[in-house]
């Protein structure tokens, strides 16, 4: 497998939360070569199955959310598009952003803010697709979704750096561990879900879960690595590997079978502590049905939330060697 | 002949050309053009001149007109590598430091790859959020992680370019980095191709965003006129605190005074009669800023200079844009100056 490909094709899927039903032709089109079966959720999420043909088999849930950050246009004023979302505002001047409207759009942020060392409000942000007011008045509506345009640079080290890679990087971790899969046996069934709505909730992930009542769950979702502006002792480098939380809404066994694997496979890992609220599916998923055991791996990544968010890529390489040895831990052989 | 004038300029602004570190541009440019020159010349600052002699209409005492474009955009020097492997660096020209952040850039002759990041939202102070972030809290990452490894890319006192992706925009029109420069440029590759009535001089100027030495230029080739092509922010975006003065995919734009100088009335009054003749649409403002023209009719003895502009948004950022009705409209105007032999 490809990572380098699999992350950039993610990564150029558009995904603003609460748009996510729309990019299940493409998603089951990715998850097909390693699932059996694919669900597409109504509240978004898209799940690939992976069956070992056991029955009563057991079942691991493989969490990451599909949904990025990004806007809704609001209102159009003379051909300019006007927007609110979850864009962090001190990225956005200057930048392309595309616009999906009766097609996708590409226009160019300004902001009315004089003051340059001001940002403005979103009211004060606007798009500027260079077409007639009347064509945009056309194409595009309010509600409709905006995300970064999705440029993938490759830079030195093995990092690469796009937007979206919050929290695409954890789907190609889990599609990167079936594809070490491809050819074993295991006696497990595996569903990778693909959830909606991290960013405004975690309903995504919750109803998924509850709908598929796994008997463990894993989520993954990126975590913030140190970098220039953030000098603080207690964090990783962003070339750690994985990283494993331990607090209290991660299930202590499952979180110490994941760190003996990682002991054992001599998998590269960082331990991150949570002390309530993870900010991750974790928490949507240990409460769904009946509760469910639920650990969280992370990505560190750096920049999280704007158009450069950068990841090396043997991250994702650690994260998926490591759920595969938790797959096989769990499923023996079939 | 509409596509070509289109992948021709987008061809000219991938070419990296941060103020005094021109090469790829005149190196595309000189090589592009030799083959039109009569002689060709280059000063130690980096200019590039090219002579095409006129058929001087049998009289033998052609006139020397200079048409003059710069190739220099805007972008970054790196400064200083830290132990993190993460490069410090400085701005070059004049551009705002709110679309700094988030910037792809390519580093050195090389083009090494980096990003230009933020560290995250969540973990900035709320009074924080809603300011802009100033250029020296930010660092290229070019993926090195230590200043050893950094060193194998890149060194203080290289030149980082952005790295924008060239897309279309709107109906008939673009963005790209370096539109700023790159559509003189093309205007003078277009107009070299062809023997005027008079000798023209094709000067490639350099470091015209930090003040350039075209002066010089001025003394070596004492022109009798110089016709100078550069760009003008468009006035047309919401906020712009005046009446916008030109407006992208309205046509040229003629300046009647550049900083401190006024063009000179005879040719402003050709102009305007030829475009109207011509219908093609023309933009006469009071005033521009002055760039290379001002300090034209201010060097040796004094030229006769003006400017045609082509309106241009986001002026010197990564993702300016045009409408390429304009650099169309520039073309034919220019080939109809020299047809009526204005100069």
């Amino acid at each position: 497998m490809n990572l380098e490909h699999l992350l950039k094709t993610l990564c150029a899927i558009p995904a603003v939360s609460g748009f996510e039903p729309g990019t299940a032709d493409a998603m089951q089109q990715l998850f097909s070569n390693y699932c059996d079966e694919f669900i597409s959720t109504s509240a978004g999420s898209q799940i690939g199955l992976r069956r070992c043909g056991k029955p009563d088999a057991q079942l691991l849930l493989i969490d990451g959310h599909l949904d990025q950050i990004g806007g809704y246009v609001t209102h159009i004023e003379n051909g300019f598009i006007y927007f609110t979302g979850t864009f962090d505002r001190r990225v956005l001047d200057g930048k392309t952003l595309v616009v999906y409207g009766a097609q996708p759009i590409y226009g160019i942020t300004g902001t009315r803010e004089s003051d340059e060392n001001k940002l403005g409000k979103f009211r004060d942000f606007f798009i500027d697709t260079g077409l007639a007011p009347q064509t945009v008045e056309t194409l595009v509506h309010p509600g409709d979704p905006i995300t970064y345009a999705p440029d993938f640079c490759v830079l030195s080290g093995g990092y690469v750096c796009a937007p979206a890679i919050d929290d695409r990087a954890a789907i190609a971790a889990g599609l990167y561990a079936l594809s070490l899969l491809q050819d074993e046996k295991v006696g497990i069934d595996i569903a990778l879900c693909a959830s909606a709505g991290e960013e405004v909730g975690g309903a995504g992930a919750r109803t998924a879960a509850y709908a598929l009542r796994p008997d463990y769950a894993v989520a993954i979702d990126v975590t913030f690595s140190a970098q220039p502006g953030l000098d603080e002792d207690d964090m990783l480098c962003d070339d750690i590997g994985v990283t494993i939380t331990r607090g209290p809404h991660m299930n202590r066994a499952l979180t110490q079978q994941l760190f003996t694997l990682a002991e054992r496979e001599k998998i590269p890992h960082g331990i991150e502590v949570e002390p309530g609220f993870t900010g991750t599916n974790t928490s949507s998923i240990r409460a769904a049905g009946d509760g469910i055991a639920c650990a969280l791996l992370g990505l560190p990544i750096r920049s999280m939330h704007t158009c450069v968010e950068s990841i090396r890529l043997s991250n994702i390489e650690a994260a998926g060697r490591l759920l595969a040895a938790l797959i096989r831990a769990l499923g023996g052989t079939a | 002949m509409i596509e070509s004038i289109k992948s021709h300029l987008m061809h000219l602004c991938t070419l990296p050309g941060i103020s005094g570190y021109e090469d790829a541009v005149r190196n595309y440019i000189r090589e592009y053009a030799a083959p039109f020159a009569d002689e060709i010349q280059e000063d130690s600052t980096g200019n590039l001149l090219l002579l095409r002699r006129g058929t001087g209409n049998g009289t033998g005492n052609a006139k020397r007109v200079m048409l003059c474009a710069h190739m220099d955009e805007t972008g970054f020097l790196i400064t200083h590598i830290g132990a993190d492997g993460m490069l410090k660096f400085v701005p070059v020209g004049n551009f705002s430091h709110r679309i700094v952040p988030g910037l792809f850039v390519r580093v050195g002759d090389a083009q090494v790859p980096g990003s230009i990041g933020l560290k995250p939202i969540h973990l900035t102070p709320k009074k924080e959020r809603d300011l802009s972030v100033p250029m020296d809290a930010l660092r290229i990452d070019l993926g090195a992680r230590s200043r050893g490894e950094a060193e194998k890319y890149t060194f203080p006192g290289d030149f980082a370019a952005f790295d924008s992706k060239i897309r279309d925009y709107g109906e008939d029109g673009l963005t790209a980095k370096a539109l700023d420069s790159r559509i003189g440029c093309l205007v003078l590759l277009d107009q070299i191709k062809k023997q005027q009535y008079c000798d023209v001089w094709y000067v490639f100027s350099v470091q015209r965003q930090i003040g350039s030495n075209i002066a010089s230029v001025i003394h070596r080739l004492a022109p009798d006129f110089a016709l100078v092509f550069d760009a003008i922010e468009d006035g047309g975006l919401p906020g712009s605190t005046q009446p916008p003065p030109c407006l992208a995919g309205k046509g040229v734009v003629l300046p009647l005074i550049n900083g401190n100088s006024c063009a000179p009335s005879p040719y402003l009054a050709a102009i305007q009669q030829i475009a109207s003749n011509c219908h093609l649409p023309l933009q006469c403002i009071a005033q521009a800023d002055g760039g290379d023209t001002e300090r034209i009719c201010a060097a040796a003895q004094g030229v006769a200079a003006l400017s045609l502009r082509t309106a241009v948004r986001y002026l010197r950022c990564p993702h300016s844009s045009v409408q390429l009705s304009d650099v169309r409209d520039l073309l034919r105007l220019t080939n109809a100056l020299f047809a009526h032999e204005v100069f």
